[in-house]
């Protein structure tokens, strides 16, 4: 029997092209849940027992305090697990205030800081005096060095 | 064929955690009414990974979650 070609049959991938459609909605159902390396940790009893596999490490952030926890287990059973808790402490910024505060310039009395630049200044004459010095026995060499070309 | 599903119903009816346990070879030292010590031994046997229980904890607070969860 001759293949003619049949306006009313269906495509032969009809179904296949259905069955995509029917999954998408079940996926849209289900939330994006946001990947994070902290586990939040109710209490710090649910962050000892927690499961944790041999030679992993899983990091707790306590819901309800300033703690951080982390689980280490060893890689076999002999080894005992190792629970550390850390303590949140919240930063302040520094101000330009605190800053000069924190010099140590600012912690010395008027008194002392006019010995500093004496004492400063009297090390700045005794580097030019030496300075000069040398300069002045560079002058007499090089002038040595002219005469003696002159003679030959 | 009726008679073992009836059979696997009512086991499953009567003791829920035994029958877990045999799906998932859970050895009888360890504890089935504790969910620790069953992550615990499925951790350790390779059953499931730490990121997927990690993930599962998350989850479990995850209000969202939650509300789907009451939903069914």
């Amino acid at each position: 029997m001759p293949n003619y070609f049949n306006p009313y049959q269906y495509p032969q991938n009809f179904y296949q092209q259905q069955i995509p459609n029917t999954q998408q909605p079940a996926q849209q159902l289900m939330p994006p849940v946001p990947e994070s390396n902290f586990v939040p940790a109710p209490s710090e009893d649910f962050a000892r027992n927690y499961p944790v596999g041999y030679g992993k490490s899983v990091n707790f952030k306590a819901e309800n305090a300033p703690y951080i926890y982390v689980k280490t287990m060893g890689f076999s059973q002999l080894d005992n697990p190792v629970f550390e808790k850390y303590r949140l402490v919240k930063e302040e910024p520094k101000t330009a205030q605190n800053g000069s505060e924190g010099s140590e310039a600012y912690k010395l009395s008027p008194d002392e800081l006019k010995r500093e630049i004496e004492a400063i200044k009297g090390q700045i004459e005794a580097l030019q005096e030496s300075v000069k010095a040398l300069q002045e026995k560079s002058k007499v060499k090089s002038s040595k060095k002219e005469v003696t070309e002159d003679d030959e | 064929m009726m008679n073992s599903i009836f059979q696997i119903y009512q086991q499953l009816r009567q003791n829920p955690m035994q029958m877990l346990a045999r799906r998932f070879n859970i050895p009888s030292n360890v504890n089935i009414n504790d969910p620790n010590s069953i992550i615990q031994h499925l951790i350790n046997t390779g059953q499931v990974t730490q990121q997927q229980v990690n993930q599962m904890m998350t989850m479990r607070n995850n209000p969202m979650i939650q509300q789907l969860m009451n939903r069914r």
